[in-house]
């Protein structure tokens, strides 16, 4: 008993301050990309052809990334001549619209919050219910570590439930096999009205690495009406954390847009 | 084929890797072998961590839980630092490697993973000496070494029947040829032995990437491979985090992949579990799930 105790003052606090304080990622996160066409040398391909899941393309000249379907891999900026394409250290990358997530030169919009009515419902407390429709466990790995103390997803009220009658809203990884279909759909059907729909991770949003295979659907859009889309592959704990804080309106830049 | 599972993307992709180069009669350099060792070694590290720490949650004895849960979040941080991803993602090209370890962050490297190790040892060191935890892991979900060997178990499950198999030992590859890792054994096959092994491959684990990353070889990251040679077969074997990883290429006439294979460890080990179960109670099933804590993704594959 005194070794826990000797332990539990020797392992200390180690809650992230975030909010509060920025979220430390390591220097070399491939997070928010950043185009610049200017650089694009005439009828140059490079990008769009290294792309695994044709996420980027080169349209007249402007360079177009979908976050929704990039995998955040190397395969771009190793392949581009002029290093038109990089990564930024931003880890915020949540959006409201599925259109949001087409890069073209302008700044990132990240998500709105929930409209006042469901806001006042699930602000200080969100109940969802996890659904790996086909994942490879990487986003949901990065889903449940929010429930460990560094993140501690339990002090803004959100928990993960273990039935769908008990939850607010699903939380969808993976790129919805055929398999799997049949129950996100029941699972949906359980949830009581209202409810809301997070797609995380490219698989969920797009298909990711899967887009077009015979047994997948191609992810949640299209299947149940997302109210919000967290880019990655795994997104990063603080990137699903910012858009569930963003979508409950806990955030102090409710409306910010990242350049 | 890092996300043939996501908690084993090194793992799949230096079997993947293996695979290609082997096809494409490739040489990596020294540099190269040490930091895919090393990205290996990591995700193992985080994994057993996490996995103590579920066994702990699964006991409810919570100090450990909650320390093992921030110190999984440590390794893949370390994993980070290196290649931007938690996962490794990006860290293994056919080749060599996507990223270095270069100077500058070797001290930042070895004082962080240092720190984490200290941290795990003392979080498992209160499993051991805890009545309460060993009364629920000592004797529960028994996989009798007969057993094991018959099923064709493979990994950590394994060598906690007491088995010694470790790819890493028994067909080595890359840095592994060169800096060998002793294999990490318990006897009993229950869950403790289970949740022992994996403490003590932390601390082997720990040795090997310490060792590694004080005599780093020089080397590019990265060779250019030719193609794929046509007609052949290749496969390789690398120790993932839970055992066994094979992946089976085949390629045709043109060079290109005709047939491609993976098979987990899941696969080898879901049957264990079954046979784990046995007579046991009800409420023993997360603990001895946790225990072997497979992939539904691995196996389905």
């Amino acid at each position: 008993m005194f070794h826990v105790l000797r332990e539990r003052w020797r392992q200390g606090h180690r809650t992230a301050a975030y909010p509060a304080a920025p979220a430390s990622v390591s220097d070399r996160f491939r997070g928010l990309p950043v185009l610049d066409s200017s650089k694009c040398e005439d009828g140059c391909r490079a990008c769009a052809d290294a792309c695994p899941t044709e996420a980027i393309r080169n349209a007249a000249g402007q360079l177009q990334l979908d976050l929704g379907r990039c995998l955040f891999c190397t395969d771009c900026t190793d392949a581009c001549p002029t290093g038109a394409v990089r990564y930024t250290p931003e880890y915020r990358m949540a959006t409201s619209s599925r259109d949001d997530l087409v890069l073209a030169g302008q700044g990132l919009e990240l998500a709105q919050q929930l409209d006042e009515k469901t806001r006042r419902l699930f602000g200080r407390s969100l109940k969802l219910r996890q659904v790996s429709a086909g994942g490879c466990n990487g986003c949901e790995a990065d889903v449940n570590v929010l429930t460990t103390l560094v993140f501690d997803l339990s002090r803004f009220g959100i928990d993960f439930v273990a039935s769908p009658r008990h939850a607010d809203g699903l939380l969808v990884t993976g790129p919805v096999t055929d398999n799997i279909k049949q129950a996100l759909m029941a699972t949906y059907e359980a949830v009581p009205a209202p409810k809301i729909v997070i797609a995380v991770g490219a698989c969920a949003i797009s298909g990711g690495p899967y887009i077009g295979h015979s047994l997948v659907n191609n992810g949640v859009d299209g299947l149940l009406p997302v109210d919000i889309y967290v880019p990655g592959c795994p997104p990063h704990p603080w990137t699903i954390l910012d858009g569930l804080l963003r979508l409950l309106g806990r955030l102090e830049d409710p409306a910010a847009a990242v350049p | 084929m890092e996300t043939l599972a996501g908690d084993t993307s090194v793992g799949h992709a230096t079997a993947h890797c293996l695979a290609v180069e082997a096809l494409a009669g490739g040489r990596i350099s020294a540099r190269a072998e040490v930091l895919r060792g090393v990205a290996l070694e990591l995700e193992r590290l985080a994994n057993h961590t996490g996995d103590l720490g579920a066994l702990a949650n699964d006991v409810a004895f919570l100090p450990t839980a909650a320390y093992c849960g921030r110190l999984r979040g440590d390794f893949l941080n370390l994993t980070a630092l290196v290649c931007g991803s938690r996962f490794g993602r990006g860290m293994l090209r056919p080749g060599g490697v996507g990223f270095d370890l270069d100077d500058s962050r070797q001290a930042q490297f070895l004082d962080r993973l240092e720190a984490a190790l200290r941290d795990v040892t003392a979080a498992a060191g209160l499993l051991w000496e805890s009545s309460s935890v060993q009364a629920r892991f000592e004797d529960t979900g028994i996989v009798s070494q007969d057993v094991c060997l018959a099923l064709g178990m493979v990994g950590p499950a394994a060598r906690a029947c007491g088995v010694e198999c470790d790819v890493r030992h028994d067909f080595p590859w890359g840095i592994f040829r060169f800096a060998q890792i002793p294999i990490s054994t318990w006897a009993t096959g229950d869950v403790f032995a289970r949740a022992y092994v994996r403490s003590l491959e932390i601390q082997r684990s720990v040795e090997f990437i310490r060792g590694q990353v004080r005599s780093f070889p020089g080397g590019s990251l990265r060779a250019a491979l030719g193609p794929l040679r046509p007609n052949h077969l290749a496969v390789s074997l690398v120790e993932g985090w839970r055992g066994e990883i094979c992946h089976v290429a085949v390629t045709d006439a043109d060079g290109r992949f005709a047939q491609y294979k993976v098979v987990d460890p899941s696969f080898h080990n879901w049957i264990g579990l079954a046979m784990a179960l046995r007579d046991q109670q009800i409420s023993d099933f997360p603990l001895c799930n946790k225990s072997f804590n497979l992939s539904y993704c691995g196996h389905d594959l």
